[in-house]
């Protein structure tokens, strides 16, 4: 069930927090707990067993871990627990990628399984190797929380299909004495989340799923170039979107819950984009994967650099089993070096070089995203051949000029709103009371009168779901 | 922001959510997806996922559906986005008539199908007659002018009929007919959906009955199709179209109707669902649909014509059996004025089991029209296209 569906909005949504805000607080997070696997069931019926058991033995050797005393014991119960997850996680996103590249290497004839991935897989294997580290690591104490509240963690429906992974030891805490202001934040985000998703990634999809399908004979440069910057754009809104909306959600029910972005595209450096893209992840792959390895404070820099090819090259595989993503995430292990051995962003000094570097960050993410959105490797790469090769089609030139026109105004608007206009215009308002309130106030219409817009799409069947719930 | 309006948000969200709740009886839903958990298969279909025909089921129902369509409709308009709804395999037009394009095929399987078929009928002394019925535009460079994109609908017709001419397979083409009468394709179709007008389908008709009379041995009198023999009834602004309704009235517009019923006087015999029964043409018409109130429910005037196997006792000879497409609701019952005796099949709809060969020898046909839009050359590319099984005639 997609978070932008009618049948969510309009039935599983209130119901859920009519339900939630009428039972006691004892109860609040087990009812919240019923109302989240009701959700998974619904989603992904026939993986429901699987995710429930999980979730329990993930709790359970949890549990465990935080009673044992013995550090030898802990050690193998954090192991199992990680090794069940993990494993669950390669089988039905991975199998199919190892035979075929199995295949491709020894010429050999193994069935492909076609498996269906179980909702949120790839965000719930890494929150629960959270939960397990945390707990491990004694960053929590689980003596005072009841198991529920970490099945709650695990499962929480706002969460499960995309994130953003929040940590278990900190920012998953109910706020009682707040709930009513969250709940009003969280109102407002999920509106926002809503219009960004349906008015903005929805409506550039239309432009990027035609360039994109389209034979790659027939794409001439402008048009792919239109495709590639569009689909920048989409992605950005797409999971933005949703992850506004998660939060949202979260905290109408009295959650807070962790950023995921901060306009990502007005970083200077590479490396920086991922301080504000998926942050959730970037912090996850940190915090878990760069750190323990021995991170940035390696003796040697062979070291250093060898835990950012490792940290690249998972990322670059966690977004998907297919040889794109592994070059998707070497390509950033490449720049993020290099910025790193060089410290070319900060050493530029004058503004022209600055702004140039700037723009060349913007074109290789924009680069990075066609070999992201490719259906393989050589067909990234043939994009990109047609991006800097010109190439010349007199029917896709004309279809070009037409989705302009006609896609001006969606356009324009993403390309604003990744900008931080919006917090721009309030530091501009600040101290200047009257002028605030009228212009929060025609934001707040316009908010609305857009919500009304964007149900309309939902409604006459203009709405496709979230890019990264395929991740 | 301040937090006054984040509270308004908040009022109007809730209030929107619970009115909305009340109104469309959302809380139904929450049975259908237990249900769904408990008997998931009875929701399943080929098309989506259990909760996804939940999903679309309730949002179909919602109490102010045709409003937001409307909504879209009209701010699609403003925004001049005429391709917006491309994913529904739509395009419109400055004129606000709804285009459609077709990708490229290599008319393989048709032609392998239509020479078996062929071979069978021949074989059994049965005439066959494949009628080319037009799309909404004649030259496959107007949709590139107009939209920048490419289809293939005429260029697949073109290749696909000129292989079985050259089969000897005798072919009506009827975008021929438009050139030759040097008629404007675009008053042949309604601007909202994809079917002809009812004056389309009676000249279609016209010249279908003097193919059957050329290639068929038939003797049928071809005045019974000028149009000084019918009355005709207009509606102005009184529907809208299948594709309309995907866009919204609110950008196309509606479309206007005739209601065209033969002068001379009729008598039938006819065999339907409600058993064997007498009737005239009047019979084919179903005037109930004929309701003005415009809005997106109401059902789709074109099909207010039926095709409905038949004996026409003013007439003699003559026994066919039309295969067919819903274009053909409003040339099957002008086509039953000539002939003795006409059946209908549209072979999408077929259970598989149907044995069509069988069907043909056990009803002693003497002719089998084949009318087909030309869109239906190509759809067994895609296994999901409703009209994926439109050659299949086995």
């Amino acid at each position: 069930m997609e978070i932008t569906s009618m049948l969510f909005l309009l039935c599983f949504l209130p119901v859920s927090l009519i339900i939630y805000y009428v039972t006691g607080d004892k109860a609040k997070e087990g009812v919240l707990l019923g109302i989240s696997l009701f959700f998974y069931a619904v989603g992904s019926l026939r993986y429901f067993l699987l995710f429930t058991a999980v979730v329990i033995i993930t709790v359970a050797l949890g549990r465990q871990i935080h009673k044992a005393e013995e550090k030898r014991i802990r050690k193998l119960l954090f192991i199992a627990a990680i090794c069940i997850n993990v494993v669950i996680l390669c089988y039905y996103k991975y199998t199919d990628f190892a035979i075929i590249t199995l295949n491709q290497l020894f010429d050999s004839d193994i069935g492909v399984r076609n498996l269906l991935l179980p909702m949120g897989i790839s965000f719930f294997t890494f929150k629960a190797i959270s939960y397990l580290s945390d707990v491990y690591l004694e960053r929590i104490d689980l003596s005072d929380i009841s198991p529920v509240h970490d099945a709650l963690y695990l499962s929480f429906f706002a969460q499960i299909q995309s994130g953003p992974l929040t940590r278990y030891s900190g920012s998953f805490q109910v706020e009682k004495e707040k709930r009513l202001d969250l709940f009003s934040d969280g109102v407002y985000r999920f509106l926002i989340g809503f219009n960004k998703k349906i008015l903005l990634a929805n409506t550039l999809n239309n432009i990027t799923s035609e360039v994109f399908s389209n034979s790659i004979e027939n794409l001439s440069t402008p048009y792919i170039w239109l495709g590639s910057i569009c689909y920048s754009l989409q992605l950005f809104f797409d999971f933005a979107g949703y992850s506004d909306m998660a939060i949202g959600i979260s905290e109408m029910f009295g959650y807070r819950c962790m950023e995921n972005f901060d306009y990502p595209y007005i970083t200077d450096s590479v490396s920086r984009f991922w301080r504000r893209w998926h942050i959730s992840l970037s912090q996850w792959f940190r915090d878990y994967i760069y750190i323990p390895l021995g991170g940035s404070r390696c003796e040697k820099r062979s070291k250093i650099y060898r835990n950012l090819f490792i940290v690249w090259i998972l990322t670059g595989i966690w977004h998907g089993a297919n040889w794109n993503f592994v070059f998707w995430g070497f390509c950033y292990f490449l720049l993020i070096a290099f910025e790193r051995a060089t410290g070319l962003p900060d050493k530029i000094s004058s503004k022209l070089l600055k702004f140039i570097y700037r723009l060349l960050t913007l074109l290789f993410i924009n680069c990075q995203w066609v070999i992201f959105r490719a259906d393989d490797l050589r067909t990234g790469l043939q994009y990109l051949k047609r991006m800097f090769i010109p190439a010349s089609n007199d029917i896709t030139e004309k279809r070009t000029v037409i989705m302009i026109r006609e896609y001006f105004v969606f356009i324009f608007a993403a390309l604003l709103f990744s900008l931080p206009v919006i917090p721009w215009l309030e530091k501009k308002l600040e101290g200047k009371k009257w002028a605030k309130r009228i212009v929060d106030t025609i934001l707040g219409l316009a908010i609305i009168f857009l919500f009304v817009w964007a149900m309309s799409f939902v409604i006459a069947g203009q709405n496709n779901p979230f890019t990264y719930a395929d991740f | 922001m301040e937090h006054f309006i984040k509270t308004g948000l908040s009022i109007f969200f809730i209030l929107f959510l619970f009115i909305a709740f009340i109104i469309d009886k959302s809380y139904l839903q929450i049975m259908h997806m237990a249900d769904y958990l408990l008997e998931p298969e009875q929701y399943e279909t080929d098309q989506a996922d259990g909760i996804d025909e939940i999903d679309s089921d309730f949002t179909i129902r919602l109490v102010h559906k045709d409003d937001f369509v409307e909504f879209n409709g009209a701010m699609m308009k403003m925004l001049h986005m005429r391709g917006q709804y491309s994913d529904l395999g739509i395009y419109i037009t400055d004129d606000l008539y709804i285009v459609s394009v077709y990708p490229q095929t290599s008319t393989d399987y048709e032609y392998e199908q239509m020479m078996d078929f062929k071979q069978f009928l021949d074989e059994n002394g049965i005439n066959l007659l494949y009628v080319n019925e037009p799309v909404k535009y004649l030259d496959d460079n107007m949709i590139v002018k107009e939209f920048g994109v490419e289809t293939y609908g005429n260029r697949n017709a073109d290749k696909f009929l000129e292989r079985i001419r050259a089969e000897g397979v005798p072919v009506i083409d009827l975008r021929d007919n438009v050139k030759e009468d040097g008629l404007d394709i675009t008053d042949l179709f309604y601007r909202t959906d994809h079917h002809w007008t009812t004056r389309a389908g009676l000249w279609a008709t016209g010249i279908i009955a003097e193919g059957l009379n050329t290639y068929c041995g038939y003797d049928i009198d071809l005045s019974l199709y000028d149009e000084d023999q019918y009355t005709f009834r207009d509606w102005k602004k009184c529907w809208l179209g299948e594709q309309g309704k995907k866009v919204a009235k609110a950008y196309v517009g509606l479309d206007d109707f005739t209601e065209i019923k033969p002068d001379f006087s009729t008598e039938y015999i006819f065999e339907s669902s409600k058993g064997i029964y007498e009737g005239t043409f009047d019979e084919f018409v179903n005037e109930d649909v004929y309701d003005d109130k415009n809005d997106n429910a109401t059902d789709l005037w074109h099909y207010s014509y039926r095709k409905i196997d038949c004996i026409n006792q003013k007439a003699d000879y003559g026994k066919v059996l039309l295969l067919s497409d819903s274009y053909d609701h409003v040339t099957e019952p002008f086509l039953s004025l000539g002939v003795h005796e006409i059946d209908d099949l549209e072979v999408r709809g077929l259970d598989p089991s149907f044995d069509l060969r069988q069907y043909i020898l056990d009803n002693d046909y003497d002719t089998v029209i084949i009318a087909y839009a030309q869109f239906m050359i190509g759809a067994h590319d895609d296994p999901k296209s409703a009209n994926y099984r439109m050659f299949d005639f086995h």
